[in-house]
């Protein structure tokens, strides 16, 4: 079975399918009809993308949970590390434990450490292949403390909540429960860029999530060991029993559920022989990657990208996760594990592209609903707000801290509890929104401006699109 | 309705203490499902007709039918028979675990002997609809063993499940009868040591300013938001209630959950604040619902709590607790402040009905269900055993019944480990050893395992929109999820292997699990007949004529001898099919 056959024929039976739903239900179709016709509107408004020849990668990291990236990154010179342990109390990390990172840029006086877990991360900042964005969050528009706590300024939804706020960080738009994310949303507009491509240019080593999630363009699930294989096909029946599975996976059913179901088992079908024989026939980095989930996914994903040219892709976005951040509890316990995780699969994730030659061509970023609240709840700490992100990559303008200045005038946020950046427990306003942070990404892996306008639609209410990171 | 309900009589049992109870919770008691049948006499006015319309029901109700049970529901009809259902007397796992303890060979039993628990009740227990309720409710007030070190405590996770079991239905305990209540359900969960250690309040102390400590806000936050009342305000049908600028009002502000973080402060083991009961072996402490101790409660403060029309202005009307108003007032007193929230009602209606049978129910199903849970006819709240009554007897839920007016539609994604469960029922899965051994490796294939969720928001949400058309209309489909190209494959996989294992196969040993096959492979000469029998038993005789002619095709081209390999070829592809998959 040819592939190409196999994609016309899935493409006619959409169409198919479609055809059935008009018939059966008006009002879904409807609704369905203006949000296709809407996506296309916006494509054809936006200029469309010519061929490229080079290849880029985004690497999603979603830390879930809630990071506690008050404790990654910690100011580190004598005055401001004495705010740091006041608030933070029997939280705080030892000063003489925090790893130096030396900050391109910062205000005199000004230090920084990071968590001692955290040697790996610590080596790519200071080598400047990675880079920290500093107090950013779910914001509808610039939003000072004095603004947030008056009544009726527009706040993003259900703030402190961890669906709510996991799904603001993917929408792409502080709008409440979305469809589609805004990795998907690039999708859509630079799959064109993987001409002759039969898997999605999304690749998910976590599964379903709303980051991925297009209009047209779905992510391509697959685990740490690569694509699932349907077993038990083989032998006397196997034949038989292949085709009538097909058959059965390819029918117009009358209904949604049914239409959804055998839509998602028809993708694996057609994409699993490829995705195997791609990863079979590359040479993937020899790179040793740490012994955790974290580092098996991101193995994975460096085994993708290193058979990217029989993939025909151009153009990858990839899912990732580590779960466990909801530290309430136990968090000085925890917190090394975590820090460690991270920080040993991303470097480790850094000297694999290296291996491939493809450092400057693959951006790896960190995502979490939210950081955590400064002061304790006895043995951990509870949901806020803004937090700090890692972004990592050669095309990094890295050894540098990015994003906008807090109330307090400065780029790294004042930590005093209720001071002019945090309210009472320490949850830190965000001076820079998650949106500003998503289109800086989007932008350096191709999206126009046009394009960047309409995924993420609260972009014009801040004073840049772009933080400068990616150069 | 009347003639329906007439024909079991019924005897209202009460007990003192069961009434002392109840009036503690601040709840009406409620009538015991302790009903006595007479003596065949009665009339059967709502009996399915054919066993594809039992065979339906039994689909939403159990974990699947059997030909036993299809038979005893055509016989006394669906109130009899859910009525018989709810009387039953809850078939526990914790006991099963515990024991284990006790046992050379096992000592100190893991996740894999709670899960032996939980699939031998699944596939065996007499009280279905009970176990059926008690996995629903573990969806959505979420304990997990990959959380919180409770991952090395089976027996009181096991504990929690029965807990779950119990409150479905109400249970006799002492001599009295506890009604099974939504009020009785979260007053017993929230004491469950499991829940304690699962969001984070067991040894949850009291602020202290000198140290710059709050109370932990987890479980303060998550049981309004995710087990009782949700984000915003609701009318009865689950529509969100609007400010005048048409955004949905909020229930409650984070001073609300900062307040009830100080209401769940000291509470701890029966065996003291900062004992640890869990370690080694185990002691009752560890599964015995948590005791409070003052000295690391809240008193001093007063606490504003929830609003019902989400006025927290100043002089609004926000329920308060005083100050010094002791440990387990504070506790009683502000869960029933939660479980009377009008949004409780049509919130955990809403989530029943996608569990038993629909992801995209009309507003009208979610509000007739959510007035039964209001008040089940005899001025009773949230009297649990009435609502998913009314779940399952909707006229939505109906044998053939009209779909409700679009973008609304009947039907769910089958849970995947419930094909597992549906295709074990019915074909009597069993191991010579007795047991139900099934590694927590196997139901990971199924992205579910029980109570193993990744974290508190389940194996999938509620408000999941699955890419695609069902999102696009701004439909539901919490099962999709968990349904990607990689775990279609895992579960149809696993499901592959399960039926390998057909009673007789040389390949069995004393701890596999045997489905009899066998008089599916009587069939195996007959195609058509063969096809006809998996419809019947597995699809409620749903199966498209198309799905049919298609199993016949494929069956005849597989040799007829052994006999067990037409079964199995069929049995793998039906398992894994689109029809399969959807359950209407």
């Amino acid at each position: 079975m040819s592939t190409t056959y196999s994609r016309n024929r899935r493409n006619f039976l959409r169409n198919a399918a479609c055809a059935g739903l008009a018939a059966a239900s008006g009002n879904a179709l409807f609704s369905r009809l203006q949000l296709i016709n809407s996506a296309l509107a916006d494509t054809l408004t936006c200029n469309a993308y010519p061929p490229v020849s080079d290849y880029k990668a985004l690497v999603c990291v979603f830390l879930f949970g809630g990071n506690d990236s008050f404790n990654l990154l910690v100011p580190s010179d004598t005055a401001r590390y004495a705010t740091y342990s006041t608030s933070r109390g029997a939280m705080a990390i030892a000063k003489n434990t925090l790893l130096p990172i030396s900050v391109t840029g910062a205000a005199p006086g000004e230090q920084y450490g990071l968590h001692p877990s955290c040697s790996g991360m610590a080596s790519l900042f200071n080598a400047a292949h990675g880079a920290f964005v500093v107090n950013t969050g779910t914001l509808r528009q610039p939003t000072s403390k004095a603004q947030y706590l008056t009544p009726g300024y527009p706040i993003p939804p259900q703030l402190f909540s961890h669906n709510d706020q996991q799904g603001l960080w993917q929408y792409g738009q502080p709008s409440a429960n979305g469809t589609v994310g805004w990795g998907g949303l690039v999708a859509d507009r630079l799959n064109v860029l993987n001409a002759g491509a039969t898997i999605p240019m999304s690749i998910s080593l976590a599964g379903q999530n709303r980051f991925q999630a297009g209009m047209n363009v779905q992510p391509y699930a697959i685990t740490s060991t690569g694509p699932t294989a349907l077993r038990g096909y083989s032998g006397n029946a196997g034949a038989a029993q292949l085709a009538a599975l097909q058959d059965l996976v390819e029918q117009a059913y009358p209904d949604p559920l049914s239409r959804t179901y055998a839509s998602t088992f028809r993708d694996a079908l057609d994409y699993n022989a490829t995705m195997t024989d791609a990863i079979d026939h590359a040479t993937p980095p020899s790179t040793t990657f740490p012994d955790t989930s974290l580092g098996d996914a991101l193995k994975m994903v460096a085994q993708v990208i290193s058979a990217r040219t029989a993939l025909s892709a151009k153009r990858q976005i990839f899912f990732v996760s580590l779960g466990g951040f909801d530290t309430h509890d136990d968090m000085l316990q925890d917190q090394p594990g975590l820090f460690s995780t991270i920080s040993g699969a991303l470097s480790a994730f850094y000297k694999a592209t290296e291996d491939l030659g493809l450092q400057d061509s693959v951006t790896t970023f960190t995502m979490s609903e939210f950081s955590r609240t400064l002061n304790t709840d006895g043995d951990g700490t509870d949901h806020a707000w803004a937090g700090n992100h890692f972004v990592m990559g050669g095309a990094v303008q890295g050894g540098k801290l990015y994003g906008s200045p807090a109330s307090s005038g400065h780029l790294f946020p004042e930590l005093t509890l209720d001071g002019l950046d945090c309210l009472q427990r320490g949850q830190m306003v965000p001076a820079t929104s998650c949106d500003q942070y998503s289109a800086t990404l989007a932008r350096w892996l191709g999206v126009n401006d046009c394009d960047l306008a309409t995924i993420f639609p609260y972009l014009a209410n801040f004073p840049t699109s772009d933080l400068g990171f990616m150069g | 309705m009347h003639i329906a309900w007439g024909f079991a009589r019924r005897m209202r049992m009460y007990t003192s203490s069961a009434m002392l109870a109840l009036a503690v919770l601040g709840v009406a008691p409620a009538h015991a499902y302790d009903t006595l049948y007479g003596a065949g006499f009665e009339t059967v006015v709502d009996a399915p007709a054919t066993d594809a319309a039992a065979a339906r029901f039994l689909t939403m109700a159990s974990f699947g039918p059997t030909a036993a049970e299809i038979t005893r529901l055509r016989g006394i009809g669906f109130r009899a028979w859910i009525a018989q259902q709810l009387s039953l007397p809850t078939t526990v796992e914790r006991p099963t675990v515990e024991q284990l303890d006790g046992i050379t060979q096992v000592q100190n039993p893991g996740q894999a002997h709670r899960l032996e628990a939980w699939m031998k009740a699944t596939i065996t227990a007499p009280d279905q609809l009970r176990q059926r309720m008690a996995w629903a409710l573990s969806q959505i007030m979420v304990v997990t063993f990959a959380q919180s070190q409770l991952g090395g405590d089976p027996v009181a996770l096991a504990e929690y499940y029965d807990i779950l079991a119990r409150d479905s239905a109400g249970y006799y305990d002492n001599g009295g009868f506890h009604a099974g209540t939504y009020s009785r359900l979260l007053y017993d969960v929230t004491r469950s040591p499991a829940m304690g250690k699962m969001l984070t309040f067991i040894r949850n102390k009291v602020g202290d300013a000198g140290l710059g400590t709050y109370p932990d806000e987890n479980y303060a936050r998550e049981v309004m938001q995710l087990f009782s009342i949700g984000l915003v305000l609701r009318h009865a049908d689950f529509s969100p209630i609007l400010d005048n600028f048409g955004q949905p009002l909020s229930s409650y502000p984070q001073a609300t959950v900062s307040a009830y973080a100080q209401v769940f402060t000291g509470w701890s083991y029966t065996s003291g604040f900062n004992s640890n009961p869990t370690r080694s072996h185990w002691a009752v402490a560890d599964y015995l619902p948590m005791v409070c101790y003052d000295n690391y409660h809240d008193e001093a403060h007063a606490k504003t709590l929830l609003s019902y029309t989400g006025n927290y202005a100043v002089g609004g009307d926000a329920q308060q607790l005083p100050a010094n108003n002791g440990c387990s007032n504070d506790l009683e007193q502000g869960l029933a402040i939660i479980a009377n929230h009008p949004n409780v009602a049509p919130f955990i209606s809403r989530q029943l009905i996608q569990r038993f049978t629909s992801s995209n129910p009309s507003p009208d199903y979610i509000a007739r269900v959510a007035a039964v849970f209001a008040d089940n006819g005899h001025g009773v709240y949230g009297d649990l055993g009435a609502v998913i009554q009314a779940v399952l007897l909707d006229p939505e839920a109906g044998y053939q019944a009209p779909p409700p007016a679009a973008p609304y539609m009947f039907g769910k994604a089958r849970e995947p480990l419930l094909k597992l469960t549906a295709f074990y029922r019915y074909y009597k899965a069993a191991a010579a050893n007795g047991l139900y051994s099934m590694s927590p490796t196997n139901f990971a294939a199924y992205l579910q395992i029980p109570l193993g969720a990744p974290s508190v928001f389940n194996f999938y949400m509620p408000d999941y929109h699955p890419p695609g058309e069902i999102g696009d209309a701004g439909l539901y489909g919490p099962e999709f999820q968990i349904t990607n190209a990689s775990s279609a494959f895992s579960t149809a996989n696993e499901l592959r292997n399960r039926a390998m294992a057909y009673l007789g196969n040389p390949a069995n040993t004393d701890e596999t699990i045997a489905v009899d096959l066998s008089a599916l492979a009587a069939l195996a000469g007959n195609p058509g007949g063969l096809v006809d029998a998996l419809n019947h038993d597995l699809m409620y005789g749903a199966m498209s004529s198309h799905m049919r002619t298609t199993l016949i095709t494929m069956v005849s081209q597989v040799p007829a001898s052994p006999v067990y390999g037409r079964v199995t070829a069929a049995l793998q592809v039906l398992l894994a099919s689109p029809e399969f998959a959807i359950q209407k």
